[in-house]
């Protein structure tokens, strides 16, 4: 069996939630996969069940030292990949001869990208950042064509934010864990609970949905919003007072409570501006939503609209205020029991086509061909 | 001159060298016993209670451990707590504080959860503290005005406990292991004070001879060496442990006026600053006065309030091209080199309170300059050891045994917690080499759980 080590940027305690299930469960039938956590607090190296390690951050700048030092053999590795650390890849890059492993760059999300695109959201200049942007996605890109393959989340952000790598691609897109199902609860209200997770900051323009809400005739619905930006929530009802009542905050600390949460609700919130950060993969919280077995109204883009379809297993929507409020009022039209079909129906059409355990072997094959 | 013969020879008076003078006293055959202390009385540096966190660093509260680690000073912590308690010190030099690691922010709270959690099952007592709880149990850290009205803007969390026994005068205790391993006993067990070591060397006999600045020689069949960071410059003189080197990192404290917190309050520990334990407790020496510190200095000296060791210090740094490179590494990084430099600014009159205030706010938010007084005398050296082999800081104890009769000892941080615990493995080490007998069940009876 073939042995991947799989380096995060992730600290020890991360809610091991999206991708985690591809590597800590679903790859280890083909593989044997070693994960490497970071601490910033803990100062000693840590093997936990044998195929964890926690290294203390100060050591990212001589990892593969560190882990000789403490009984890893390096050597014995063919795959070594890196989560979304360039300085990190770099390293392992210098090691690879000595070491005769393959490097492998993983890519999960433009991050950089992201944070100047919400400035900007904030109306802050951000032509400096821009340019140094620029510059680093130049020098990173070269480092990374130096790898043996690249690991993108969807072949649409390889073109969008990486279009310069040329060397072998693997997508490692996210998924659904079959073995993470979530029942759904039916509730005893008349009302339609819809829930929203995530991510909440200017660039996402919630604004936009809480806007949609506010005009609705219907009152018979409730908003769940679980995120951990709880500040930026409370600050965005405060413009709402005629439905602040309806709306609750919560933040769930592991993915377990996401899930019961979600579970609670009818229809998940996956809305977002067309923006190709958001469009070029499928985004995490629609597997939330249809883990826990209910459905979901989002925006269409070529990811989505390739698994689902409206009206069958999901439900499509444009992004501005008018739609929004056309489709929730349809929606509020529907029994619970209607609902509750739509989401069986997205969850059974997810597990069809985009389960770990059917990406997990075509990421097993794809490595094992390099 | 004058020749003394021993079976087992001790350099070091502390709470290392004392905890190893008990055990072989009480616990084995052996034929002699001699200490050797440099100054006039046990327990005058490191081991002092003033010098010190006065802390049983058990391993629940202090955040840079790892489970595996907190298993093992878990027991070596219970071995001091029993040894008090057998002498029933209690309440004397022992005392129990409520204690707490506290997460101050998001990312810190989050480890707190996540931290008591993996480490509920090692130690079932420990409790999770939320704002609410706090602002009963240690008021001072919630609040961020000293009327107590308004609550601090960050979330906070603590992990912590009020059930157990948290505090030693480890100067203290130095005076009782050595005091209970001469009653015990009823062969030659001396201690011989104002006694400094200069020298040691390995006879062809396979003994030592154990050199001293008053120019008495004694001889020992096993020697340990038990002397802070002299103890590597001692080792080097002897071509031992050239692979290392020594740093010493002083520490201060500042000091309340009065009673300001209830217990001992340690913040979430940066793994990249080993040495910046900065917490607040009562401090058992100076009437419950709150204590702020320590602080961080690197010290060209090898121990603090007394003369001299600047020599010393160099001959111990063992400077080379690893050494620069072990400094590169470390300054190179701005965390460190912010926290070094603002150290040095902590001992520099007139701004150090400003400054450290600012610092200790973060577990008293409404401490201003006017709370505190920098504690004059308080602090000690922490010799923490650079390796030279793996070019790294190494965090912690360290010990030189080349397996000939003698060893070596760099005690710093957890060290006085661990004192019986590595007198224990020097224990093993003694009976194996001198073929001795050792009480094994009494042993365990009397010092573990």
């Amino acid at each position: 069996m073939k042995k991947l080590l799989y380096i995060t940027d992730q600290d020890e305690y991360v809610d091991h939630s999206f991708i985690a299930p591809l590597f800590e469960v679903y790859l280890k039938k083909y593989m044997h996969v070693d994960i490497l956590y970071f601490t910033d607090f803990k100062s000693d190296f840590t093997c936990k069940e044998c195929d964890h390690f926690v290294v203390p951050s100060r050591y990212k700048n001589r990892l593969l030292k560190e882990l000789k030092h403490n009984g890893i053999d390096i050597s014995s590795y063919d795959f070594v990949m890196v989560r979304n650390n360039i300085s990190l890849m770099e390293h392992v890059l210098k090691y690879r001869k000595k070491y005769d492993y393959k490097a492998l760059y993983r890519f999960s999300f433009p991050k950089r990208k992201v944070q100047i695109k919400c400035e900007e959201a904030k109306g802050k200049n951000q032509f400096l950042k821009r340019c140094i942007h620029y510059i680093q996605t130049k020098k990173e890109t070269k480092l990374i064509n130096s790898c043996d393959a690249f690991l993108p989340t969807s072949e649409r952000m390889h073109q969008n934010y990486r279009p310069e790598v040329t060397i072998p691609t693997i997508i490692c897109a996210p998924a659904i864990n079959p073995a993470a199902l979530h029942k759904h609860q039916q509730h005893e209200g008349d009302e339609i609970r819809f829930v929203y997770v995530g991510t909440l900051d200017k660039l996402r323009e919630f604004n936009t949905i809480l806007d949609a809400l506010a005009s609705l005739n219907n009152p018979s619905w409730k908003l769940t919003i679980s995120t951990r930006d709880v500040e930026f929530a409370y600050t965005l009802l405060e413009n709402y007072p005629s439905i602040k009542e309806k709306i609750k905050v919560y933040n769930a600390k592991t993915k377990d409570a996401l899930l019961e949460l979600i579970a609670k609700s009818d229809i998940g919130i996956a809305l977002l501006p067309e923006l190709p950060i958001y469009t070029t993969s499928t985004p995490v919280k629609v597997f939330d939503y249809y883990a826990s077995g209910i459905p979901c109204i989002m925006t269409q883009s070529d990811h989505t609209s390739t698994i689902f379809t409206d009206g069958l297993d999901a439900w499509f929507c444009n992004f501005n205020q008018e739609d929004i409020k056309a489709k929730l009022n349809t929606l509020l039209g529907l029994s619970k029991e209607e609902i509750a079909v739509i989401g069986a129906k997205g969850q059974k059409r997810l597990l069809d086509v985009k389960n770990y355990e059917t990406i997990a072997k075509t990421i097993a094959e794809q490595l094992e061909a390099l | 001159m004058a020749t003394n013969h021993y079976d087992v020879l001790i350099v070091g008076g502390g709470i290392s060298g004392t905890a190893l003078f008990y055990e072989l006293a009480k616990y084995t055959n052996v034929n002699s016993l001699c200490l050797l202390e440099k100054y006039e009385a046990l327990a005058t540096l490191n081991s002092k209670g003033t010098s010190n966190s006065q802390t049983i660093h058990i391993g629940d509260i202090e955040t840079n451990y790892t489970l595996e680690k907190a298993k093992i000073t878990k027991r070596t912590a219970k071995m001091v707590e029993k040894f008090c308690l057998q002498y029933g010190l209690e309440d004397k030099i022992m005392f129990s504080h409520q204690k707490m690691a506290l997460g101050v922010g998001e990312k810190e709270v989050h480890f707190i959860e996540n931290r008591y959690h993996e480490f509920k099952e090692l130690f079932p007592y420990l409790e999770l503290w939320d704002a609410e709880k706090l602002k009963i149990l240690e008021p001072k850290i919630v609040y961020q005005d000293k009327a107590q009205t308004k609550v601090r803007p960050e979330p906070i969390i603590a992990m912590g406990t009020n059930t157990q026994y948290t505090t030693v005068d480890y100067g203290a205790m130095s005076e009782a292991l050595a005091h209970e391993a001469q009653k015990v006993s009823d062969i030659p067990t001396n201690i011989f004070y104002n006694t400094q070591v200069i020298d040691i060397f390995e006879k062809k006999d396979k003994t030592f001879e154990v050199r001293t600045k008053s120019g008495t020689v004694y001889t020992a069949n096993f020697v340990v060496v038990n002397a802070g960071a002299h103890s590597l410059f001692l080792a080097h003189h002897m071509g031992y442990g050239k692979h290392m080197g020594c740093l010493p990192m002083a520490g201060s404290f500042y000091m309340t006026q009065g009673h300001f917190l209830n217990g001992k309050v340690y913040m979430v520990q940066n793994n990249k600053l080993p040495f910046a334990a900065l917490h607040g407790d009562p401090d058992i020496l100076a009437d419950d006065k709150t204590r702020f510190g320590p602080t961080a200095l690197m010290l060209p000296k090898l121990e603090r309030f007394k003369p001299g060791t600047y020599m010393d210090f160099f001959k111990t740094l063992n400077f080379d091209f690893h050494i620069v490179k072990i400094f590169w590494d470390l300054l190179k990084d701005s965390d460190i080199r912010n926290y070094v430099f603002k150290n040095f600014l902590f001992e520099v009159p007139y701004i150090n309170k400003k400054l450290f205030v600012q610092d200790a706010k973060k577990i008293v938010p409404s401490l201003s300059v006017d709370d505190i007084e920098y504690a004059q005398g308080f602090g000690g050296v922490r010799p923490q050891v650079l390796d030279k082999k793996k070019e790294k800081l190494m965090l912690g104890e360290a010990s030189i045994n080349p397996g000939n009769g003698i060893i070596f000892n760099m005690t710093p941080s957890p060290g006085a917690t661990s004192c019986l615990g590595n007198a224990e493995r020097d224990m093993h080490e003694i009976v194996k080499h001198l073929g001795l007998e050792y009480d094994e069940v009494s042993f365990l009876n009397d010092l573990t759980e």
